[in-house]
């Protein structure tokens, strides 16, 4: 297994957001957690990901305990995220967000930098290269000079994934890629899934659109906290009437 | 509101142009300009023999260099209240040893500048903490406390007063105009290096979203300690050079009142820009003692009448408005361009 | 004992006058020293130089502080758009006129308002000049007046609309020039009081502002910024540590104290002991 958090439990104050929460993801799989506003599943990304501190639990990358680690450390080891509400480098270019994310590898020690030695330079060389293939990829090669922050909504989001893109992820978190897109974007942003899943990318994706069912291997529904069923995705989307019986019909979008 | 919005579609316009224009051709003027400046300014002690022009450019030229680690340290998102104090730990670390052991000068400076670096690292730890205006606001009495600690420590600091008979490295003004600008130049050109480059990038990078510079492996934390610690190297080693210049070390120099001129200077030429701190010390200590000097006590009237100009003409300051300048006209050569390109086609 | 509790009042006055500049401006006015003496200077020349009994300049300093703060709002903060950068500025270069002109003609002399009522009253042995009784009088109805215009009045609650949601206040229909006008009148007029009281009570330089800034900051910062209660209770507390401490220590030991206890506050709990999260 490539990801496998057990027994995460995160309480704020005497509320609990997360409890006794387990997932696993397994080399080369696409996992959806899906599961209504408020059911804990962004929060369980930033537990993964060192954002918040745990309060109890586990979590394991690749065979290491992460529990603890800082977001940066955990962005090291190998595991990209996106953002439900999408901060970007609003004041670097597209293309600087992007070359500005290439931190990890290559890497250029302080010294290499600030001195402009051959390997700086030749890294440099690499990433701007780099960075327009992935641009090209996720379709924003034309803005590549425009400031981030006079982008579209949706260009917004796939430069948010262009950037998780860029840290060479082992494990990609997507945060709500489909969150206010509109039919044409969504169309377009689970092509792109769809092509990180033929290029071998693990992906976990939190979502309440149930469109995201038709990509995924496996599904976890997740309900105040809790891990309610886990299944194919067919399963999921035939459990999912009687979920959507038993907590309303708000439930499963 | 009908005419905020004819006006945005220009704006946006002059900003995605003023991007895209941003080319090496570009920036080659400039350096040029700033060459031809460094130059004027090695041959100037031949020409000029009054020393009260050469002491403000000596002063000139000490400012430049810490008003541009306060901007250093402020593309990382850190509004650095605590500059004069970094400047004043240079100051002491090199006066300290100097008055009471007698250790050379070429030892005690570079003690001074390595004592403002390693406190500022240190001091800069529990900081990280803080952010925005809380930053500033820690920094601010950060200051405070390193100018109350040098003022409550008896003879050693020699109190208010200040601490006299730091020995001097020269015994002509000359061999310091060429010390400080010789040092200046190797600061700004540090600063250069630090800020177009990667590291330049993290900072502002941390500066825009942590949230997202840690999501892409840039630590919020270890970026922060290390602008601090590189700006307060060269505030540091100034302070110490300037401390052995004038013979005195006193706490009023490196007080909050210091450190907000510093500031000012920062503002007046332009925060965003890296030319922005030399142009406002250039503007608010030069242009004052060189053409004002007449007014004596009256002269504090001059620098508020420019500040208070900057404020309301030049929200980016100096260098700032002349970026806009540029960029609007590349802007319209560039418009000619397309419009010769249309018709030919 | 009342120097002690006199100097609390002090620094409420101006931490609350402060207060009222930062929450509704977002304006961080490090002209506010400057204030602070200019009122005392002008109650200075209005008494010594005019011969005006003190019940006469007191007021006048007062207002003129209050219509000098509409003025300041009106022409000098609002066209900065409350873009921090461009507000320091702006003060500092205010703050640099004010203390350059009472630089240039009163001179760095030190010099003390005469007291509006002589002598001392008091029971038995114990006694105290009646200004400073009489100033403690006028100080506490000041605050309580304060505290009732926030909490009951209109404007007062028009006021903390703001603080909460300028946007919000806005689509009321509360106009926010109006509220920054009042804010800062009050908040200079605040000031004003509050330099008249030290210049009675203490000596006056034009260099007395920057050391009072830094009590003031000290104070909105360990109450929390954005909080208004607090400043009542850190500033009583300042006012002890200041007032009683330069006894038994060195006035230098007892700022780095304070300061140091500042720090550690900001460090552990940045919202200041009164602030909410």
């Amino acid at each position: 297994m490539l990801l496998e958090v057990e027994h995460l439990t995160k309480n704020f104050g005497g509320l609990s957001a997360v409890n006794d929460f387990d997932i696993q993801v397994a080399e080369g799989e696409i996992v959806g957690l899906i599961g209504p506003n408020g059911a804990g599943k962004s929060t369980v990304f930033n537990l993964i990901t060192g954002v918040l501190p745990v309060t109890s639990g586990r979590v394991m990358f690749d065979g290491c305990d992460i529990t603890r680690r800082q977001p940066e450390q955990v962005a090291r080891l190998g595991i990209g995220r996106t953002f439900q509400l999408n901060p970007l480098f609003h004041e670097f270019t597209v293309l600087e967000n992007v070359t500005s994310s290439f931190e990890l590898h290559p890497y250029s020690s302080l010294f290499d930098i600030f001195f402009s030695t051959r390997k700086y330079r030749r890294n440099e060389a690499f990433i701007q290269e780099k960075a327009h293939e992935i641009l090209e990829l996720v379709g924003l090669s034309e803005e590549a000079d425009e400031l981030a922050k006079n982008l579209a909504h949706g260009h917004q989001k796939m430069l948010g994934v262009a950037r998780a893109l860029a840290t060479k992820p082992r494990l990609l978190l997507l945060d709500e890629p489909l969150a206010g897109m509109n039919p044409g974007e969504i169309k377009y942003s689970l092509d792109a899934i769809r092509d990180m899943r033929a290029n071998g990318m693990t992906v976990l994706i939190v979502e309440h659109n149930m469109q995201i069912l038709s990509l995924c291997d496996r599904v976890v529904v997740i309900g105040f906290g809790k891990k309610i069923t886990e299944g194919l995705p067919g399963e999921v989307r035939a459990n999912a009437e009687v979920i959507s019986a038993y907590f309303g019909a708000d439930y499963v979008c | 509101m009908n005419e905020v919005m004819n006006i945005s579609p220009a704006v946006e316009e002059s900003t995605a142009t003023g991007e895209t224009s941003r080319t090496k051709a570009r920036r080659w003027p400039g350096m040029s300009v700033v060459g031809a400046l460094f130059i004027v300014l090695a041959l100037l002690p031949l020409g000029i023999s009054g020393s009260y022009y050469m002491h403000v450019l000596i002063l000139t030229f000490v400012y430049v260099a810490i008003a541009s680690s306060w901007r250093v340290v402020s593309i990382s998102g850190q509004f650095n209240i605590a500059i004069g104090a970094f400047m004043g730990i240079g100051a002491y670390a090199a006066a300290i040893p100097s008055v009471w052991l007698h250790w050379p000068p070429w030892v005690t400076i570079p003690l001074g500048a390595v004592a403002a670096t390693i406190l500022g690292a240190a001091l800069a730890f529990p900081f990280a903490r803080l952010r925005t205006i809380y930053y500033a606001m820690g920094t601010l009495f950060l200051g405070y406390v390193v100018i109350n600690l040098i003022t409550a420590g008896g003879k050693t600091t020699g109190m208010s007063t200040g601490l006299g008979g730091v020995q001097p490295l020269f015994g002509d003004r000359r061999y310091y105009y060429y010390l400080t600008l010789g040092l200046m130049i190797v600061s700004m050109f540090s600063m250069y290096r630090f800020e177009f480059s990667r590291i330049g990038v993290r900072m502002k990078a941390v500066s825009q979203s942590h949230q997202v510079a840690a999501s892409v492996g840039i630590g919020e934390r270890r970026n922060r300690i290390l602008a601090v610690a590189f700006g307060s190297f060269f505030a540091g080693l100034m302070g110490a050079v300037y401390c052995h210049y004038q013979g005195v070390a006193s706490p009023s120099s490196y007080g909050l009142g210091a450190t907000l001129w510093i500031i000012m200077y920062v503002l007046v030429g332009g925060i965003n820009s890296f030319w922005g701190p030399a142009v406002g010390v250039g503007i608010l200590m030069v242009i004052p003692e060189f053409f004002f000097r007449d007014l004596k006590g009256d002269l504090p009237y001059v620098t508020a009448a420019i500040l208070l100009i900057i404020a309301f003409t030049m929200p980016e300051g100096i260098v700032g408005l002349l970026k806009l300048a540029r960029d609007r006209v590349f802007a319209r050569l560039r418009r000619k361009e397309v419009d010769l390109d249309a018709s030919g086609g | 004992m009342i120097n002690v509790v006199l100097l609390g009042v002090v620094y409420i006055l101006m931490g609350v006058g402060f207060a009222f500049i930062l929450n509704l401006l977002g304006i961080f006015n490090l002209a506010h020293g400057a204030i602070f003496v200019s009122a005392a200077y002008g109650c200075y020349l209005m008494v010594v130089k005019l011969g005006l009994p003190g019940f006469v300049a007191f007021p006048l300093t007062v207002l003129a502080a209050a219509a000098f703060g509409v003025l300041v709002e009106r022409f000098l903060f609002r066209p900065m758009k409350a873009d921090f950068n461009r507000t320091i500025m702006v003060c500092i270069a205010l703050s640099t006129i004010l203390v350059t002109t009472f630089n240039r003609f009163m001179g760095t002399r030190a010099l003390s308002i005469p007291p509006f009522i002589a002598g001392t009253t008091g029971i038995g042995p114990y006694k105290v000049e009646t200004d400073r009784i009489l100033a403690f009088c006028i100080g506490i109805v000041i605050l309580v007046a304060i505290i009732l215009f926030v909490d009951r009045s209109r404007w007062g609650a028009r006021m903390q609309a703001v603080t909460q949601n300028r946007e919000g206040a806005a689509l009321q229909g509360i106009r926010f020039g109006q509220i920054a006008a009042i804010a800062v009148a009050v908040g200079f007029g605040l000031a004003a009081i509050g330099g008249v009281f030290m210049g009675t009570l203490y000596n006056l330089t034009p260099f007395v502002g920057d050391v009072t800034l830094i009590k003031v900051l000290m104070l909105v910062i360990l109450a929390g910024l954005g909080s208004f209660n607090g400043i009542f209770y850190v500033g009583a507390l300042l006012g002890v540590l200041y007032g009683a401490l330069p006894v038994v220590l060195n006035g230098a030991v007892v700022d780095a104290l304070a300061s140091i206890m500042v720090l550690a506050l900001l460090i552990i709990r940045p919202r200041g002991f009164f602030g909410h999260e």
